[in-house]
């Protein structure tokens, strides 16, 4: 087994070279509700996003625009991969309390810098 | 609470109705053996979630994503079994033992679509205000599911009788290959496979998110701005099995009048 797991993260490495230079940017799940709500990231590019959830109860981040769908545990975070995308605004949000759940990726072609990228 | 119940029983539900339809159409099954999977399936969930945490460190942080992929790649291989004991060694093992084969797929689907469900309920029954509004829910939402399981079964039962069950069979294949190339988002999100490029835009034809969208995606795997890699894939998987039993047909064919002569 962890044979198999080293050729696994040796293949997922040669798979995806970009694995190590994404930028990555955080969100904060806390009372059902995102911070920051928008996003902004650079257009053309690969990004990491992590999602923290604070909350007591599982969310699961869904995006139809941006094709993802991932299951974010109480209190525990999570990333997903986005990206090479076009300019333009992708709407997310919390599949279990989408009313309050909700947030918006923002592409633009130059970083401005006013995501949270590390 | 209540729509988001709903909503949560089409998408994640949907798929295990529209199978349980399907092979309770193609292979009849005791009430037992039904009982026995729904249990099974549940626990088996239940023990997923419960090593969630362990599978999620997995592979580089890939884990889930891949153990998710890898339970509908083994619902592929599941009916695959099923069509090989059909079709090619009608007399093996496996066609003796075709209400085994549909106990491991129900139990397959149960876990890789009702994962969610779990943690949805998980999450919310401690919630007083959320219980009422969701039994609500869950009530509609498995109304809807049966109602399309119920009628599923009996297309399943007519194709079958009109057109043998190789149709019946054709007809599961295409719904597993539509399970399996949806999932190869989850490895797209966590970067297991690259993001690839839109071949097509047939929002404006059937929008995904539309109704029929969403009944066309289960139903066939419909994904309206498909990539190279899904459509290779979802052809792949269903003409392969067609075209090796078509040839394989021939062999035997072949093989035959060569004995007899």
């Amino acid at each position: 087994m962890a044979r198999f797991h080293r050729y696994y993260c040796l293949l997922l490495m040669v798979v995806s070279p970009s694995l190590l230079a994404v930028p990555e940017y955080e969100l904060v799940l806390k009372d059902h509700l995102f911070f920051p709500s928008q996003i902004t990231i650079p257009a053309g590019k690969k990004v990491k996003l992590i999602i923290h959830n604070q909350d007591d109860t599982p969310e699961e981040f869904y995006s139809f625009s941006l094709n993802r769908q991932k299951v974010i545990f109480a209190n525990s975070k999570t990333y997903i991969f986005v990206g090479p995308l076009r300019p333009g605004e992708y709407e997310f949000s919390g599949e279990y309390n989408p009313n309050s759940a909700r947030g918006t990726v923002v592409v633009e072609k130059e970083s401005r810098g006013d995501g949270d990228a590390d | 609470m209540l729509i988001n119940t709903v909503i949560l029983f089409l998408r994640d539900a949907l798929p295990l109705f529209v199978l349980l339809g399907m092979l309770i159409g193609q292979v009849a099954v005791t009430k037992r053996l039904l009982f026995g999977a729904l249990l099974l399936g549940f626990f088996c969930s239940l023990v997923f979630i419960q090593q969630v945490d362990v599978l999620g460190e997995l592979f580089a942080g890939t884990g889930l994503e891949v153990s998710l992929w890898a339970l509908h790649f083994l619902l592929y291989s599941g009916v695959l079994l099923l069509g090989f004991g059909l079709f090619i060694r009608p007399a093996s093992y496996l066609n003796h033992h075709q209400s085994w084969i549909v106990l491991v797929l129900l139990v397959i689907i149960i876990v890789a679509k009702g994962t969610n469900f779990l943690l949805y309920f998980n999450g919310f029954l401690n919630q007083q205000n959320a219980l009422q509004s969701m039994l609500i829910g869950t009530l509609l939402g498995l109304g809807i599911c049966l109602s399309l399981a119920i009628l599923l079964y009996f297309f399943t039962v007519w194709l079958k009788r009109q057109f043998g069950p190789f149709a019946s069979w054709t007809i599961l294949l295409i719904f597993v290959s539509g399970q399996v190339t949806n999932s190869l988002n989850l490895l797209v999100q966590v970067d297991v496979i690259p993001e690839g490029v839109s071949l097509w835009n047939s929002q404006w034809l059937v929008d995904n998110e539309s109704e029929y969208g969403h009944l066309l995606n289960v139903l066939f795997g419909y994904i309206a701005t498909p990539t190279t890699l899904q459509v290779s894939l979802y052809i792949s998987l269903i003409f392969l099995p067609l075209f090796t039993r078509y040839f394989w047909l021939k062999f035997i064919a072949h093989t035959d009048r060569g004995e007899n002569q």
